[in-house]
């Protein structure tokens, strides 16, 4: 896969099942690499369909890309090992609209375990 | 359960109305049930046990943001309709605890009146239990994947089955890697608790107050933050096994909590001054030296007592007479098969400086050194030089100790004369910092040193500040 984003921005890679952030890391056959200025700024997306669900082949995408952060919902415990220790930050066990948890990644205040209701909206606190 | 079906009853069928959600929560195996959308209206405690949600959590989403079936992205879509159930072959599915469990689901339509679907239940049946090894004869019939013929080992395999069924609290203890979660586990397993969930807690790894809501549960608004009722570990155990490792990191504050509960079998929640009855059996395992702890006034001797009613000692594999042997053949024909690659064994040379060396991160370390030699080897046979550098370096012209079975004991970790002054914990950190040195910063090198996973040197150092 050619790199398409600047070096000087941040990226992220969604896991993505019908609009929604995926349930699995490693049955993910949908995904969004994003990414958004130092500064904060505009997000800049990209969509890619994979041949076949692979964890190892996602892991390897995400340092091939550049990736600083991974949204998904249910990862093994060595996947989220393995890319913590390959400094990529995990946001695991995020469930409803991929856009929606893009949109608090680029605010930063996604965190893990983040769960929007049934309309996408956050729970209450 | 909250909202609406906290205040479901089901009338007619007894004497008088009974609240719905006591009675499914008292069901031992996984249940939710789905609307017509497919989305949760209620799961039971078992199902929160396996999943890691509770039903404030779940309720309203989609059954496959929680269950996460590997099915769920495949089939999910083509639901039952009246005439047909769900398939009900194995399955598994990845919880909060980013654990993957082998399940069955069976998922069938609930009608109304008319003969028209209203909604679903899901049945989700863990697995785990009916897993057991039954490849090899070495270990066929033990409970869990435990492997080993030496006398200390067999003496614990022997008492294991009773152990299990005696339903005491039990103490395990050993240093890191010899296995003690896979002990605690097997025993689970082999008891009448089987069914029940076993629920793991690592008692160093959160600090104490969210250790305290995650053992014992809290109550809507106990603290801030608090938006919902949480039910606890402990109530997450009921009818099954509560693991607590690392016990000795368990603040004083909550070991008082955890005798008082150990005493009535009544937990008390945050926020909740009535307490609800649970029945569950405790393992609790240490790499510490509790006793020790005690004398120093850092464990109540009253929780040890408690805790101490069946003690297993896990010897360290550098004491285990012909274990490495067995254990890398075990080891190397699992992980083998795994890499999906033809490897017949070891050669003369790679088993000497195996058989040679000291394993001071006991099986774990044992793992690893198989796996790595697995992955680097292009041969059938693993050759000295597939083994990690360190391995070769200390067994060739460090430890003269002639090639057997039995290790001689040696003190863990006797790298530097002034050991005996340090605590389990300084020694640890300063161990770290003298791989990173010898490693040059690199830290996968220095986890080889260590003879620990990559992970493992990157939690440690993480404990320590040393990042």
């Amino acid at each position: 896969m050619v790199s398409f984003f600047s070096s000087e921005s941040e990226r992220v890679l969604v896991t993505v099942q019908d609009h929604q952030v995926s349930p699995r890391f490693d049955m993910t056959l949908e995904i969004i690499i994003a990414e958004k200025g130092l500064e904060g700024g505009t997000l800049n997306e990209k969509y890619f369909l994979l041949a076949e669900p692979s964890a190892e082949e996602l892991c390897n995408l995400i340092q091939k890309e550049n990736v600083q952060a991974v949204i998904c919902g249910g990862i093994e415990e060595e996947y989220y090992q393995y890319l913590t220790w390959k400094k990529v930050k995990v946001f695991c066990n995020v469930i409803g609209p991929a856009g929606k948890g893009l949109l608090l990644w680029a605010g930063g205040v996604l965190a893990e375990d983040t769960i929007f209701q049934a309309d996408g909206a956050l729970p209450p606190k | 359960m909250s909202g609406k079906l906290r205040l479901a009853l089901i009338e007619g069928l007894f004497a008088a109305p009974v609240a719905f959600d006591s009675i499914l929560d008292e069901i031992p195996i996984g249940a939710l049930f789905l609307d017509s959308n497919h989305r949760i209206l209620s799961i039971n405690r078992a199902l929160s046990a396996l999943t890691g949600y509770d039903i404030s959590e779940a309720k309203g989403l989609s059954c496959f943001n929680i269950i996460r079936c590997s099915r769920c992205l495949q089939q999910c879509r083509q639901m039952p309709d009246e005439d047909n159930v769900y398939a009900t072959e194995p399955v598994n599915i990845v919880n909060r605890q980013k654990q993957k469990i082998p399940v069955r689901i069976s998922l069938t339509p609930i009608l109304d009146t008319q003969g028209k679907t209203t909604g679903f239940i899901e049945i989700v049946e863990d697995l785990r239990v009916q897993q057991k090894v039954t490849s090899d004869g070495v270990y066929n019939g033990r409970p869990g994947n435990l492997v080993g013929t030496s006398l200390q080992m067999e003496k614990i395999f022997n008492i294991l089955p009773m152990v299990a069924q005696a339903d005491s609290s039990i103490l395990i203890t050993g240093e890191s890697g010899t296995g003690k979660d896979v002990i605690a586990e097997a025993i689970h397993l082999s008891s009448g608790r089987a069914k029940g969930p076993f629920i793991k807690v690592n008692c160093a790894a959160l600090p104490e107050t969210l250790l305290d809501s995650e053992l014992f549960g809290h109550q809507k608004g106990a603290f801030p933050g608090a938006s919902e009722n949480k039910a606890g570990r402990i109530r997450l155990a009921n009818n099954g096994t509560l693991f607590l490792s690392e016990v000795g990191n368990l603040p004083m504050r909550l070991q008082g909590k955890l005798l008082a509960f150990l005493d009535d079998k009544v937990v008390y929640s945050m926020g909740n001054t009535r307490g609800i009855g649970v029945n569950v059996r405790i393992i609790a395992a240490s790499l510490y030296p509790l006793d020790q702890m005690v004398m120093e006034g850092r464990f109540r001797s009253d929780l040890l007592y408690r805790l101490n009613v069946v003690r297993l000692d896990l010897p360290p594999l550098r004491e285990r007479e012909g274990d490495i042997r067995l254990l890398l053949e075990h080891s190397l024909r699992s992980v083998a098969s795994q890499f999906n690659k033809d490897i017949r064994g070891l050669s003369d040379e790679a088993l000497e400086s195996l058989l040679d060396y000291h394993f001071q991160g006991n099986v774990r370390e044992l793992k690893n050194i198989v796996e790595y030699a697995v992955s680097v080897c292009q041969s059938q046979i693993i050759q000295e030089n597939d083994l990690p550098n360190y391995l070769i370096e200390s067994g060739g012209s460090k430890n003269k100790t002639p090639v057997g079975f039995s290790m001689p004991a040696r003190p863990l970790h006797d790298t530097t004369a002034d050991s005996s002054d340090c605590t389990w914990m300084e020694m640890e950190k300063k161990m770290i910092l003298e791989a990173l040195v010898s490693a040059k910063g690199k830290r996968s090198n220095a986890a080889d040193i260590l003879g620990w996973g990559r992970s493992t040197l990157w939690r440690k150092m993480k404990k320590y500040g040393l990042e």
